[in-house]
């Protein structure tokens, strides 16, 4: 009996022996193996952090990458659409020009350049001329109801002569007029090739009618 | 009719391109152009009309013509 509670104690002691052990080794500074274990988690853990953001710069250079080519073909479609809307001088009608005659002096020139005063000195001669004729229609008179002297009882020839002479002095009016929507046909009709430029076409015939 | 077709075609169709050009300058091209071609019309038509014999209208026909078009350096008004 005693002597199994000998043997009792010595276990219980030796057990205790044991884990004092145990607890003065778990006490002392870490051994050269788990410095290296440490280093190696921080080693993951640090490499993980580099995978995490590399996946996140990966994603980010993704979407940057999408915004770039939606924005780039939005550019290219405004730039489409910019250079669909130009209309270069080759493109311009061959009648909407200026008129080649001295009162497109007036519009294009700088003021009171010589060009510009050229065109403004044909003007006020011109308009003179004509007010210089009309008072001496009007002089011409015989003081009656016929205030510029129209002739009575002229030749037939004459009359003729003045029907005619009325037809010439508006050619430039009427002939040019008809020339002009001739033009505007040939041009329709023969520049532009079926199924093209139809805006183009709206506008011709929208300004030929 | 040179003048109505200006008119028409308008300030924006062909003037823009041009450095010196504004509205203005191009409204009073626009009313030389239409009363000069105006005035020019009564004239020749009281010209014509007050002739007493064809030697005399074409002597008036010449007047006009240089008056009316080769004065603007042009053949159509």
């Amino acid at each position: 009996m005693f002597s199994n509670f000998v043997s009792f104690l010595s276990q219980i002691t030796s057990s205790q022996r044991f884990r004092s052990s145990q607890n003065s080794q778990s006490q002392q500074p870490p051994t050269e193996l788990e410095r290296l274990e440490n280093e190696l988690e921080l080693l993951r853990a640090s490499h993980e952090t580099a995978l995490r953001n590399g996946y996140d710069l990966r994603d980010e250079q993704a979407r940057m990458r999408d915004i770039n080519t939606q924005t780039i073909r939005q550019l290219q479609d405004e730039i489409t659409t910019m250079r669909a809307s130009i209309r270069t001088p080759n493109d311009l009608d061959l009648d909407r020009v200026l008129p080649q005659d001295s009162f497109s002096f007036i519009m294009v020139a700088q003021a009171c350049s010589m060009p510009f005063n050229f065109g403004m000195f044909i003007y006020v001669f011109q308009i003179a001329t004509f007010s210089l004729v009309t008072l001496d229609l009007l002089s011409s008179g015989d003081g009656s109801n016929n205030v510029f002297g129209i002739p009575g009882d002229v030749t037939a020839q004459l009359r003729a002569s003045q029907f005619i002479a009325i037809l010439v002095a508006v050619r430039s009016k009427g002939l040019f007029v008809i020339l002009h929507k001739a033009k505007r046909l040939t041009s329709l009709f023969s520049l532009s090739p079926p199924g093209l430029h139809t805006k183009r076409l709206d506008d011709r015939f929208r300004s030929f009618s | 009719m040179t003048g109505f077709g200006v008119f028409r075609d308008g300030y924006h169709n062909f003037l823009q391109r041009f450095e010196h050009s504004s509205r203005w300058k191009f409204m009073l091209s626009l009313a030389a152009r239409l009363s000069e071609g105006s005035v020019g019309l009564v004239v020749s038509f009281l010209l014509i009309i007050t002739a007493d014999s064809v030697v005399e209208l074409v002597r008036m026909i010449c007047l006009i013509s240089v008056v009316h078009v080769l004065l603007s350096f042009s053949g159509e008004h």
